[in-house]
């Protein structure tokens, strides 16, 4: 009973520790990392650039986990993110905004991706953070992108 | 030429891959050399320190602070045209930059009434000011991002 406490409790702490990592930009704190959304749709009013690559999302109502989701292979990078556990507990926003922001990533890491920029009309699936509790506008802190048959980390450079 | 189209003469500075992180680093080092050196004066000017010959300390640190304001001010007028339409309706900055006006007057006001050699309660009340009006302007500059 005690050991299976302790290693509940070190478990916790690891992933209070690892939890918030530096942002270029503003911190990761603010959003809810317990809680991977996933969300796929059309790319409109793309702004390449820094301090973070943004766009907004046209989320159509037809919005479902694709069912290969869980099976994809994450690049490694140099952060240490559980890929794996994200993709095993992505869910659907329960607000319904047809439109959502989406906020990537500074350019130099996007660079060190070898990223090929999103342009208006793509489509594009993103795994991602929202605020505690869906609350506020519908902004998604992009943890890993989909876009063109390429999945790149969003929250540190390729390992 | 057209607000919009003036701005958008500038958007490239945003989309270049190290001019921004740049333009931050001087932002950042024109906010230390000015509030380091400003703050050693004005915790001159309120009795701090006083084995310090306070004319040349403050003839010396003000001149550190008026180099610090400008690598901070040049640095920030290109980091602001860079995305401007959205600054202007950001409500941190708009307070950061009312700030700033106020802690200017405050500097204008105590250097006409006799700056350094008319060191007064109000002048020492002046000094308190400047020091939170400056760290309020730390703030608000931080809080740009997240609001």
């Amino acid at each position: 009973m005690m050991l299976m406490k302790r290693r509940h409790f070190l478990v916790a702490s690891a992933a209070t520790a690892s939890a918030p990592f530096a942002w270029a930009h503003h911190g990761w704190s603010s959003f809810d990392q317990k809680r991977p959304i996933y969300l796929e749709g059309v790319a409109r009013k793309v702004a390449w650039r820094n301090p973070h690559a943004e766009f907004d999302l046209e989320v159509g109502s037809d919005l479902a986990l694709p069912a290969d989701l869980t099976k994809r292979q994450l690049p490694s990078q140099s952060a240490a993110v559980d890929g794996a556990w994200l993709l095993s507990n992505a869910v659907l926003p329960t607000r319904k905004d047809k439109v959502w922001h989406i906020e990537l990533a500074p350019l130099t890491r996007l660079e060190a991706w070898k990223a090929t920029e999103v342009r208006n009309g793509d489509r594009v699936g993103i795994l991602g953070f929202t605020f505690l509790e869906e609350k506020g506008e519908p902004v998604l802190r992009g943890e890993y992108l989909f876009s063109g048959n390429r999945t790149y980390g969003l929250r540190s450079s390729p390992a | 030429m057209a607000f919009p189209e003036f701005f958008a003469a500038f958007a490239w500075i945003a989309s270049h891959r190290w001019l921004y992180p740049a333009l931050e680093v001087v932002h950042i080092v024109g906010i230390a050399l000015l509030l380091g050196s400003l703050v050693l004066v004005e915790l001159r000017l309120l009795g701090f320190g006083s084995a310090l010959p306070m004319a040349a300390l403050g003839r010396f640190g003000l001149r550190l602070s008026v180099a610090g304001f400008c690598t901070a001010a040049a640095s920030g007028a290109f980091l602001f045209l860079s995305q401007a339409e959205e600054l202007v309706s950001n409500r941190p900055f708009l307070v950061k930059v009312g700030l700033l006006l106020v802690a200017g007057a405050n500097a204008w006001w105590f250097h006409r009434r006799g700056g350094l050699d008319r060191v007064d309660a109000i002048a020492r009340s002046q000094t308190l000011l400047s020091l939170g009006l400056w760290l309020a302007i730390i703030i608000c500059g931080r809080w740009i991002a997240y609001y």
